[in-house]
């Protein structure tokens, strides 16, 4: 087991109360102290409406389940951005500068740094030894292998739900934000633009990019055992639909998987004006 | 052209330019002094919002951002190269000799924030001191290098007079 844990919890606040016991049970016994950040914002970009997060929400569900949230951050929105890579990049690089502010004044270095989202349910493997293989410098481990992505035919694509790093690749991962390619800017086909451009592909040309390399514990398992080698059974993201009295750990995944469909999701271009011009500069949006 | 200016250690300086930002640190400890700097500067511009187009990391007062200024604008703001205009400033051998010191060098702000966390690395290789006069001072030059090379960043000498 290792020493301290970080666990970055970043994104909309969407389910969070629902799934946020099963978060803190998963990452219970992973580390002999678990601390953890918690950063949000004012907004939910499914129907562009502002949410109002107040300090105590955030505070009282880390507080009742006896949680230690070493520091929290709710923050404006920056803008609409033409894909929400940027929207959970900008989240995410608050995240990482709490914790590194939180490293620099204790003097320590985190062992394993988890960035993952409220509204993600990890479910646990059924061997409660399961152990993880430690990250080292320039390694990852996320979910899924890079593969094809069904929304973005040609590209190799990632979930972006959790990603496993030390601390140290957790500094680059979340450094994200500033990461564009230059034939954004010359591509004008919509089709081959936002395949290029979904966030899932957009994740794997970062890594590719910063020469990150996924963390295999065995090279050869790179087939249906790799799952075995996760941190987890499997993920999903809850969405509202999910009935507030369903046991997730006792749900299966086909159901959650069917609710997550049911509930469907705009894509990208959809609701936040694709098409409207290179990364744009954080700005103020009036509420 | 917002430029924050990163000094290291440096107690006097004179710029022919005005700093959109101006971050300071006394750690004798270069990688520690970078924390510093790069945490600042982050907090800067994701909680602060400042706009930062270009880092200009300093340790000696020969500061001249005009040099570079009529370059700048033709590098892409996600540019992975850090730029030095000052030849003893190089970190590797010149003439048979490492420099003492890393000179000035100018950046993207989201390269700095990485040279930032190189204290972090856990790899034994780079970590380790070198034992040989040669190569004595090689223990900060081996370490930053292999981080910008790991990462994929280059280094480029741009002979500006």
């Amino acid at each position: 087991m290792i020493n301290r844990l970080a666990v970055i919890i970043v994104g909309e606040y969407r389910t969070w109360e629902q799934v946020c016991k099963y978060t803190f049970n998963f990452f219970h016994d992973r580390a002999i102290q678990v601390d953890y950040y918690f950063v949000t914002w004012n907004i939910d970009t499914s129907n562009g409406r502002f949410i109002n997060i107040t300090n105590e929400q955030i505070i009282d569900s880390f507080k009742s389940a006896n949680q230690k949230l070493v520091n929290y951050m709710a923050v404006d929105v920056i803008g609409l951005q033409r894909t929400t890579f940027y929207n959970l990049a900008w989240l995410s690089k608050i995240g990482n500068l709490l914790k590194r502010k939180e490293e620099r004044n204790g003097n320590f270095l985190y062992d394993q740094v988890v960035e993952t989202r409220p509204d993600i349910y990890l479910r646990r493997h059924n061997n409660k030894k399961h152990e993880w293989v430690l990250c080292t410098d320039y390694t990852f481990l996320g979910v899924g292998s890079p593969a094809n992505s069904p929304s973005s035919p040609g590209f190799l694509a990632l979930h972006d739900v959790y990603y496993r790093t030390n601390s140290f690749t957790n500094d680059i991962l979340a450094n994200r934000y500033s990461f564009k390619d230059a034939a954004e800017q010359f591509n004008t086909s919509f089709f081959t633009n936002y395949a290029a451009y979904e966030h899932h592909s957009l994740i794997v040309q970062y890594l590719c990019k910063n020469n990150l390399r996924p963390l295999y514990p065995d090279d050869k398992k790179i087939n249906d055992d790799y799952f075995l080698d996760r941190d987890f059974q499997w993920e999903i993201s809850i969405r509202p639909n999910v009935p507030l009295d369903l046991n997730l750990d006792l749900a299966s995944c086909d159901l959650l998987r069917q609710f997550s469909s049911e509930w469907g999701r705009k894509q990208d271009f959809q609701n936040i004006g694709y098409g409207s011009g290179i990364l744009r500069q954080p700005e103020q949006v009036k509420k | 052209m917002n430029v924050a200016l990163l000094l290291d250690n440096l107690q006097e300086f004179n710029t022919n330019f005005t700093p959109a930002k101006i971050i300071s640190s006394k750690n004798s400890d270069r990688f520690i002094a970078m924390r510093d700097l790069a945490l600042e500067l982050d907090e800067s511009i994701y909680v602060d919002k400042m706009p930062i187009d270009w880092v200009l990391y300093c340790v000696n007062d020969n500061i001249r951002f005009s040099d570079f200024e009529a370059m700048s604008k033709y590098i892409p703001a996600d540019s992975r190269t850090i730029f030095f205009t000052e030849e003893n400033s190089m970190p590797w051998e010149v003439e048979g000799k490492l420099p003492a010191i890393l000179g000035n060098f100018y950046c993207r702000p989201q390269i700095f924030s990485v040279l930032g966390s190189i204290y972090k690395l856990e790899n034994f290789q780079v970590n380790r001191r070198y034992e040989s006069k040669d190569y004595e001072i090689s223990d900060i030059t081996t370490k930053l290098v292999y981080a910008i090379n790991r990462t994929g960043y280059q280094l480029q000498f741009i002979p500006i007079k």
